[in-house]
Formats: C-alpha cells, sequence, structure tokens
C-alpha cells in the first residue's frame, strides 16, 4: 500500500468525527489495493473506474458498520470482492464459448507459450498469459471466475476465500475443479483444432 | 489431457507475473465525487441522529407531561371523591330534586 505511515484507528475516529482530510487518506491509501481487486474480477459492460467508485461509495456508507473484528483491510476486499461478483452477476447475457472464439493473437501464442519457462519469460509472455487466462476466465460464471482469479492469480488459499466470500470451503473447491475442468476443455478444444 | 493441465498452470504461473501498473492516487474527478458523496451522507446521518435526539427528548418529555398531569387528576379526583361523602350526596340529590320540581 502507498501511504506507509496510515494509522487505521486514528483515521476512522477522524472519519466519525467528519474530517474530510481522513476521508481522503483512507480513499487514497487504499485504492491500489482495491483497483487491483477491481482489475482482477472486472466485468466487461462496467469501467473500472466505475466499478472502484462504486466500492468506496459503499466503504464509506458502511463504515459507522466497521467493528473492527477483522482487519479493515479484509472488511474492505469482502466489500470489492461482492460489488465486482454483482456486477458479474449483472451481466446476464453470457454468451456460449464456441470453439475459435480465441482472438487469433491468443490462439497463435499458446504453442509459443507452452515452450516458454518461467524463468526466461520476457514481459510479453507475462502479458500474453495474462490476456490468455483472462480471456479463459470471462468465459465462466461469475462465482466460478471470482474462485479461480482469487486461487490461481492472487493466490489466496481456501480459507482465505472463504473468509473473502462467505461460502464453504467444500463448495469453493467444487467450483475451482468444475471451473478448471472447463477451462481445461476450452484449450482442449483449441489443441484439436490446431492438429486437424 | 494432462498436457492442457500442465499448460494451464504454466499460463497462470506466468499470469501472476505480469506487470500490471496501479496508480499511485486516484483519479482526481473519482476521488472528489467520493469525497462529495461521503461529505452528503455524513451530513444527512448527522441530521438523523439530531433528529432522533430531538423526538427522543420530545417522547420523554410528554411521558413527563403524562405522568405529572395524572398525579394532578389523581389528586383532583381523590379531593372530588372526598366531597362525595354521603351527606353531599343526599344534599347533592335534593338540590337535583328540587331543581328538576
Amino acid at each position: 500500500m502507498q501511504h506507509d505511515n496510515f494509522d487505521e484507528q486514528d483515521s476512522l475516529r477522524r472519519i466519525e468525527q467528519g474530517d474530510e482530510v481522513a476521508a481522503r487518506e483512507l480513499l487514497r491509501h487504499f485504492h491500489p489495493f482495491v483497483l487491483k481487486i477491481v482489475r482482477a474480477h472486472l466485468p466487461r459492460r462496467i469501467s473500472e473506474e466505475d466499478l472502484v467508485q462504486m466500492i468506496f461509495i459503499k466503504v464509506f456508507h458502511k463504515l459507522n458498520q466497521y467493528t473492527g473484528r477483522m482487519p479493515l483491510e479484509h472488511w474492505i476486499s469482502r466489500i470489492a470482492v461482492n460489488t465486482c461478483l454483482n456486477a458479474l452477476k449483472a451481466e446476464k447475457i453470457r454468451p456460449e464459448w464456441r470453439l475459435g472464439d480465441f482472438s487469433e493473437e491468443i490462439a497463435a501464442g499458446i504453442e509459443k507459450l507452452a515452450a516458454t519457462k518461467v524463468d526466461t519469460a520476457t514481459n510479453a509472455d507475462f502479458d500474453f498469459a495474462k490476456k490468455l487466462v483472462t480471456e479463459l476466465i470471462a468465459q465462466l460464471a461469475p462465482e466460478d471466475r471470482l474462485v479461480i482469479t482469487l486461487l490461481h492469480l492472487e493466490e489466496k488459499t481456501v480459507d482465505e476465500i472463504h473468509a473473502i466470500t462467505g461460502w464453504s470451503r467444500s463448495v469453493i473447491k467444487v467450483r475451482a475443479f468444475r471451473a478448471r475442468a472447463k477451462m481445461k476443455k476450452m484449450l482442449n478444444q483449441r489443441e484439436m483444432l490446431a492438429v486437424a | 489431457m494432462k498436457g492442457t493441465e500442465q499448460l494451464l498452470d504454466h499460463a497462470f504461473a506466468l499470469a501472476r507475473r505480469a506487470h500490471d501498473p496501479v496508480p499511485s492516487e486516484p483519479p482526481f474527478g473519482m476521488e472528489t465525487a467520493i469525497l462529495a458523496h461521503w461529505r452528503n451522507s455524513y451530513a444527512s446521518s448527522n441530521t438523523d441522529i439530531y433528529m432522533v435526539r430531538l423526538f427522543r427528548w420530545a417522547a420523554i418529555l410528554a411521558c413527563l407531561v403524562a405522568v405529572a398531569g395524572g398525579v394532578w387528576k389523581s389528586r383532583d379526583i381523590a379531593q372530588i371523591s372526598q366531597r362525595l361523602d354521603p351527606e353531599t350526596k343526599i344534599v347533592d340529590s335534593a338540590l337535583l330534586a328540587g331543581l328538576d320540581g
């Protein structure tokens, strides 16, 4: 986070008293954190700025309900993730993925990706992998998308995902398994297409 | 399928390393909008708090007036009932009969 001298308790106390400077500090402190969450779970039809704004408005609106039982960061992340999830659910039309739906750029780069080693990969390889994964994840149901992003991109544990989403551990594992299977199926179809 | 599994894990491993620049500060317009929203909700919640306090005191005052009124009335009623002893009742009824007559 950006502002290392940020005093959470002091900031909350001042915000409660109506101190706008404290509200601004809290916003600036958590902005990069919320932006990362939004970028990881961004629906296609809404801009990241709009979603970040929506999340912070909710955070400030509910701040008087924050009891301090969990770290503020976790509390904010829960609001952020739920807001993203609701926005994803609002995207009711999710067209069925079809063979050949990969953009040409991605389809062509997958072979190269398989041969790329993590240690020797360039920024372009990292960006391409991100693009591929984002493309695959975008085809999943909102809940599956959330689980896969948290588990494989943000490297959260099942317990951490349970804390963020409130879902049971077994539900998280089942969702992750099914989502991975779907992603593998999409990749497999691509391989079959390449062979043909 | 195993190759696909590895490819997927490999893609995740590379994707995690992708550079994703995050601005150090929120855009000015967004910051202004969020803080304006917070100011409005803070002011309205404060107004709500004052209104709640006002209504609470008004309710307490109303209760006190009701209790005081009750106390005052009970003494008044006691005085009336003291006046209505048997002799007074007889005089009252005689007076009423005389008036009727």
